[in-house]
C-alpha cells in the first residue's frame, strides 16, 4: 500500500482503521509502520475528524424545542388504532391453498362433464339431481 | 438496536396519536436532525424551518412508517435530506457566514472558545463551497453515527458513489483547510 493509496482509503472509509477490510488493515498497518508521511496523513485525518465532528453538533435551542413539542397541539390528527399502519404484511398461506383446492375440483367437474361419455354426464348429474333429472332428460 | 426498538415502539404509539411518544421522539432526535437540516443548507433559520416540518411530517404521517424497511434514522434523516433539498431550491446562495446566528455550545473558556470559533468558522467556509451532494455526504457521516452504508441510503445511492462524494469533498477540504492540528 502507498501512502496515496492510504490517503484515498482514510478519504472514503474513515479514520477507524479497525473497521476496515482486514487486508486493507493489514497493509494499513504495515505501511503506518515503517512511513513517517502515512502517519502524518493519519494524524490531519485525525485532526479534520475531530473538526467536522464539532461541525455537526447543532444543539437545538429551547425556543425552537418548544415549537416542536407543541405540533401535537397545532395538527390534530384523528386518532388511529394502536397498530394502524404498523402490522406486518402476512403471508396469505391458506389462500393459496384454498385457490388450490378450488382449481383442483373445478378442474374434476370439467374435466369428467366435458371430456366423459354422455351416459357418464347423466349419472354424475342424475346424482346431484336424482330421479327427477333423470325422467325430464329421457322424455 | 434497543434504541431503534425503542424508536419502533414510540412510531407505532404516534401512530395512534400519543403527543407524549411524539415529544420523546423530538427529544431524542431533534438535535441530529436540525444538525443535518443545519449542515446541507448552511443556514440556520432554514434548518430551523426544515426541522419544524420534518417532525409536523412524523406527526402527522406516522403511519407511513414501516418499521421492518429501514431503520427510523434512516427514515427520518431521508425526510430531512429531501425537505433540505426542496428548501435548496427556492433559496438565494447562503448568506454570508458572519450574518448566520452561532449554535449553541457548552461555554469553554474565552481562548479556547475564541479557538473553537475560529476552527469552526474556518471548516464552515469551506464546506459552504463544497457542492450540496459532497457537503450531505460529509453532513451524514462526520458524526460517525451513521455508517457509509446507511448514509448511502439515505442519500439513495450507493455505497460506491457516497465514498466517491466523500473522497471528493476531504480533497477539497484538505486543500482549503490545510493543517488544522
Amino acid at each position: 500500500m502507498t501512502p496515496e493509496r492510504f490517503q484515498t482509503l482514510l478519504d472514503r472509509r474513515g479514520i477507524t482503521i479497525t473497521v476496515w477490510p482486514w487486508h486493507d488493515r493489514l497493509a494499513a498497518r504495515r505501511l503506518l509502520a515503517k512511513s513517517a508521511d502515512a502517519r502524518n496523513r493519519l494524524a490531519k485525518a485525525q485532526a479534520m475528524d475531530a473538526a467536522l465532528g464539532e461541525w455537526a453538533s447543532c444543539p437545538v435551542e429551547p425556543t425552537l424545542r418548544d415549537r416542536l413539542a407543541a405540533i401535537p397541539d397545532r395538527h390534530p390528527v384523528s386518532i388511529r388504532p394502536a397498530s394502524a399502519g404498523h402490522e406486518p404484511i402476512r403471508p396469505l398461506w391458506w389462500a393459496g391453498g384454498a385457490l388450490a383446492t378450488a382449481s383442483l375440483l373445478t378442474g374434476l367437474v370439467l374435466g369428467s362433464t366435458l371430456f366423459a361419455p354422455a351416459e357418464d354426464v347423466v349419472d354424475i348429474a342424475g346424482l346431484a339431481y336424482g330421479d327427477t333429472y333423470l325422467t325430464e332428460l329421457s322424455q | 438496536m434497543g434504541e431503534r426498538e425503542d424508536d419502533d415502539r414510540l412510531m407505532a404509539r404516534v401512530a395512534s396519536g400519543d403527543a407524549d411518544a411524539f415529544r420523546q421522539l423530538v427529544d431524542r432526535h431533534a438535535d441530529r436532525v436540525l444538525a443535518l437540516a443545519r449542515r446541507v443548507l448552511n443556514q440556520q433559520a432554514d434548518a430551523e424551518d426544515v426541522t419544524q416540518e420534518v417532525f409536523t411530517r412524523l406527526w402527522t404521517r406516522a403511519d407511513t412508517y414501516r418499521p421492518g424497511q429501514a431503520r427510523f434514522t434512516t427514515w427520518i434523516y431521508r425526510i430531512v435530506m429531501n425537505a433540505s433539498l426542496n428548501t435548496r431550491r427556492g433559496l438565494a446562495p447562503p448568506a454570508s457566514l458572519d450574518d448566520e446566528p452561532e449554535p449553541a455550545t457548552d461555554t469553554p473558556g474565552p481562548d479556547q472558545a475564541a479557538a473553537n470559533r475560529q476552527t469552526r468558522d474556518r471548516v464552515d467556509s469551506a464546506i459552504g463551497t463544497l457542492p450540496i451532494s459532497q457537503r450531505a455526504a460529509i453532513a451524514l457521516t462526520a458524526s460517525r453515527e451513521l455508517s457509509n452504508r446507511e448514509a448511502a441510503a439515505i442519500m439513495q445511492l450507493s455505497v460506491k458513489a457516497l465514498e466517491a462524494l466523500l473522497v471528493r469533498a476531504r480533497r477539497s477540504l484538505r486543500t482549503q483547510l490545510g493543517d488544522l492540528r
